[in-house]
């Protein structure tokens, strides 16, 4: 089996969203007109590529060649003993090239900039992963790179920052704000306004403006795809309990999207509940409001005059206070349900899995851990819950140190 | 000339004076920003005016009692400038109203586009207001025309392709492309952006 697109099960599957951008009352273009043009040439170019088979078995080359796909689905026999009652099975998109889930995204977008002629590239990043991942598309691809960090993400991930830099990628650390991932998304949104002739965004989650949410969630839905097919090769059906972390929400509507029509899968999404969801937090779904945020109408933590509020997790990738359109639309829906995670816990689920799988994951893909050890106990011992394990946790060792009194760096 | 002013900034109560100042002045109207958290359209001078004010607490409220307050003593229209994240967190008709009781004579609301404008500009003309929308030099002419019949009163033509703040030099072709916009959708046209000299105006 490869990454794979099936073109027409994919179309079927796409029931949103609906031809101005929404899902449900999620979604819309809420951009100036300055970046109108781009947005609607973007959605032209990926209509057409969308159904040149062509460009998919391009992608699914580097998918399998480059980033090393399928990614395993791997059975953590210690960590189920450990906790008792479902079996814990994990997605191993750590073990992608660059060490995440987002290099599925960037090399599809690099494709879709190479289609419009555009040779410069621009993103976002919080964690660094999807900067990462966009600077290693563009070193791939020849293309030019800039990439708009939080001054604060730049000091909690200074591996990944010189990464960037390494793999010739301009790092623009961002002091405006929290200086954290929404300020970046602010500066890199500015810089594409002025430069939409040259330059193409390659937002890194189901989040902005209509098509970015639809195009990263069909890039990242190799995940839900092989992992559906992979439930059945290994187990003869499907999970009970797939699990992912939401932030923006990129590899959680990667891994949902091809199991939405599987009623009986149940899914969920684990948000980063911070300090505690009365304290500082960034657990959008569970606490926010409908409000419009970085191109999209969702749901925003965000105070009675519509300014943004002050977000908090110890993971820099799910200190968002927006979350993806579709994620809003599930979660109206009642067809995903979502829990948040404290700091304190996904810490501790950092070291568990370490520690009895000897797979040491990102602080992120920890909050999604966590949970799954939470809900394991209750559930049938016959009980397969997935998890999807989105990145390796390499990049938090140093702020893990740090916040445990050790100094490494 | 149509001045800019953040308000709210450098304190809350200066912006009722201010708007009172520039009363006096030979003016055609003035606009006047709404600080917001996250403005995508503006650049580092307008963001930092914003961000100062939002951290000495500036609210809606206030922004709005100081336009109601100079009101009586300004002839000339004040357009607010708003981020649709205000504008819909109150809800659509609720600022609309707030704002035509402040005595505001149009909005424009930069991240509203002409796709996400129809309820807006129904609420505004509803209650006697104008909405401004945006043109760029990037708007393909068929969809400038769509722009003008959605827009109540004139369209506001970005100049330069980027955000706003001060700029050295304004495009060569800016001229005709305003004349253009103006013959071909029969509206006033508005320039901002990038406008920093008394050669520019």
């Amino acid at each position: 089996m490869n990454g794979g697109f099936d073109i027409n099960n994919r179309q079927m599957d796409a029931t949103w969203p609906d031809a101005a951008g929404r899902f449900g009352r999620f979604g819309g273009q809420f951009v100036p007109e300055t970046l109108m043009c781009a947005v609607q040439g973007l959605a032209a170019e990926y209509e057409s590529a969308r159904s040149d088979g062509a460009f998919w078995d391009e992608l699914d080359g580097y998918l399998s060649r480059y980033v090393g796909r399928p990614s395993p689905l791997y059975f953590a026999r210690r960590l189920s003993e450990r906790v008792g009652g479902a079996k814990i099975h994990l997605k191993r998109e750590d073990l992608n090239h660059t060490g995440a889930h987002k290099i599925n995204n960037t090399l599809g977008q690099a494709m879709l900039a190479r289609r419009m002629g555009k040779h410069r590239v621009i993103a976002e990043t919080g964690a660094g992963q999807h900067g990462v991942a966009t600077a290693t598309a563009a070193a791939m691809f020849g293309l030019e790179c800039t990439v708009y960090m939080g001054a604060e993400d730049v000091r909690r991930q200074k591996l990944n920052a010189y990464r960037m830099e390494l793999l010739g990628a301009r790092l623009v650390p961002v002091e405006a704000g929290q200086k954290t991932l929404k300020d970046a998304i602010n500066e890199a949104m500015r810089d594409w306004i002025a430069t939409v002739d040259t330059t193409h965004y390659i937002i890194g989650s189901v989040m902005g403006p209509h098509p970015f949410p639809m195009i990263v969630r069909d890039f990242q839905s190799v995940i839900g795809r092989e992992t559906r097919a992979q439930a059945r090769d290994q187990f003869g059906r499907l999970p009970d309990v797939v699990c992912a972390c939401v932030g923006g929400g990129s590899n959680a509507a990667g891994m949902f999207h091809p199991f939405i029509q599987d009623r009986e899968v149940r899914l969920v999404g684990v948000e980063a509940a911070g300090e505690g969801l009365d304290r500082r937090h960034s657990a959008t779904i569970s606490r926010g409001r409908v409000g419009v945020l970085h191109g999209m109408q969702t749901l925003v933590l965000q105070n009675d005059d519509g300014q943004t509020s002050q977000v908090h997790s110890v993971s820099a990738g799910l200190d968002y206070p927006g979350v993806g359109p579709e994620h809003a639309q599930w979660a109206e829906s009642g067809r995903v349900e979502y829990a948040a995670v404290t700091d304190a816990d996904a810490l501790a689920a950092f070291e568990l899995l370490s520690r009895t799988e000897g797979i040491i994951p990102a602080l992120e893909s920890a909050h999604a851990i966590a949970h799954a050890v939470s809900i394991a106990p209750t559930l049938p011992e016959q009980h397969i819950i997935i998890v999807n394990l989105s990145g390796r946790g390499d990049k938090d060792c140093v702020e893990v140190a740090r916040l445990q009194g050790h100094h490494i760096d | 000339m149509w001045p800019f002013i953040a308000a709210g900034y450098p304190t809350v109560e200066s912006t009722a004076l201010l708007l009172r100042e520039l009363g006096h002045l030979p003016i055609r109207g003035i606009e006047i920003g709404f600080p917001f958290s996250d403005p995508i359209a503006d650049g580092p001078v307008i963001q930092q005016a914003f961000s100062h004010a939002l951290s000495s607490g500036v609210r809606v409220g206030q922004v709005l009692d100081a336009i109601a307050e100079a009101r009586p003593h300004v002839r000339q229209p004040l357009i607010g400038m708003i981020s649709a994240s205000i504008v819909y967190r109150i809800g659509v008709p609720g600022f609309v109203d707030r704002a035509a009781k402040a005595g505001l004579d149009g909005l424009i609301v930069p991240d509203i586009s002409l796709e996400e404008a129809p309820a807006l500009a129904a609420s505004l003309q509803q209650a006697g207001l104008k909405l401004a929308m945006l043109v760029a030099p990037t708007t393909p002419m068929d969809r400038s025309l769509r722009i003008a019949e959605s827009a109540g009163g004139f369209l506001y033509y970005v100049s330069i392709q980027g955000t706003t703040g001060a700029r050295d030099a304004l495009p060569a072709d800016l001229e005709k492309s305003v004349c253009d916009i103006r013959e071909t959708t029969g509206m006033p046209v508005m320039v901002g952006f990038g406008i920093s000299r008394a050669e520019h105006v």
